[in-house]
């Protein structure tokens, strides 16, 4: 019999490795050939820290989503980027708290939007401070049609993942 | 439970796209036609260029070089150093209030309207 506390770690381990791979991903995409938006990315990323904190829990997702952070940072990035990333994802996690305490009026799709066009605002924010001029705020309304439509995918995304029978009694 | 859209979605979803435009128009109401000046932000510093004069420069931040181009009353960043090339990847920017960002390099590149204080005048 494997004790629950043992699966709860595996399956962080595991989400954890699937965020970083997602992360990776991300990062050799050309997306910016695509799309010239600075910090528009896909976040799929989100899909397994969301999966975590609505199947696991909050606390479990909190660790995975800053180890995740300061793994992508230390292996793809740089300090500027380690600061987007947390800025976004305190905020994502805000969003995700809210529609946890009014999940009866979730899916995650309206989910996956609040955080993603949450993890934009942070974005914002972070950029504004650390480059000091706030006018990097006009990016923010495309980034929000962004974080529209990419939450919408990501929605779509974690909807079957959610009834995987490995979430069920975590 | 969680698989239709739900009334907490709709609105969230409607928030965000209004919150979209309601921005976007700010952003984007005194917009003039006519060429500005090129402002050029590194770090705190800044620097104003014109923007009627076709022109060929670079701009030193920390560690990385931007090799900036001014032609027909546009900007682009033709070359950067920079890790990420997101202000490569950005292309030409012309109208006031349009910007093109290096983070990196901490370099904020902003067209900026004639009636925006100048200063000098060029020509």
């Amino acid at each position: 019999m494997i004790s629950s506390r043992v699966k709860r770690l595996t399956l962080d381990a595991m989400l954890l490795c699937v965020a970083m791979m997602l992360s990776y991903i991300e990062a050799i995409l050309p997306l910016s050939l695509i799309v010239t938006l600075p910090g528009a990315k896909l976040g799929l990323a989100n899909v397994a820290v969301t999966l975590c904190f609505f199947a696991i829990s909050p606390f479990d997702a909190a660790i995975v989503s800053f180890t995740r952070i300061c793994l992508t940072a230390l292996l793809f990035g740089n300090l500027n980027s380690f600061f987007f990333s947390l800025s976004g994802a305190v905020l994502a996690y805000f969003g995700m708290v809210i529609s946890m305490i009014l999940k009866k009026h979730f899916s995650f799709y309206g989910i996956s939007v609040l955080s993603a066009s949450l993890h934009n605002l942070g974005q914002c924010v972070a950029a504004a401070v650390i480059l000091e001029n706030p006018g990097i705020f006009s990016y923010l309304p495309l980034l929000l049609i962004f974080a529209l439509i990419f939450g919408l995918i990501t929605g779509a995304i974690i909807t079957p993942l959610s009834k995987l029978r490995v979430f069920n009694h975590a | 439970m969680k698989e239709k859209i739900k009334l907490g979605d709709i609105v969230v979803i409607s928030l965000v796209f209004i919150a979209a435009l309601t921005l976007f128009f700010c952003f984007s109401a005194p917009k003039k036609e006519d060429a500005g000046t090129l402002s050029v932000s590194v770090g705190t510093q800044k620097t104003q260029y014109p923007l009627d004069k076709d022109d060929e420069f670079e701009i030193e931040s920390g560690s990385y070089t931007l090799k900036i181009e001014v032609k027909n009353g546009s900007v682009r960043v033709k070359s950067s150093d920079c890790p990420d090339k997101t202000c490569v990847h950005s292309g030409r920017i012309s109208k006031k209030g349009q910007l093109i960002a290096c983070v990196p390099a901490r370099v904020i590149l902003e067209i900026e309207g004639k009636e925006d204080g100048y200063d000098f005048v060029a020509g």
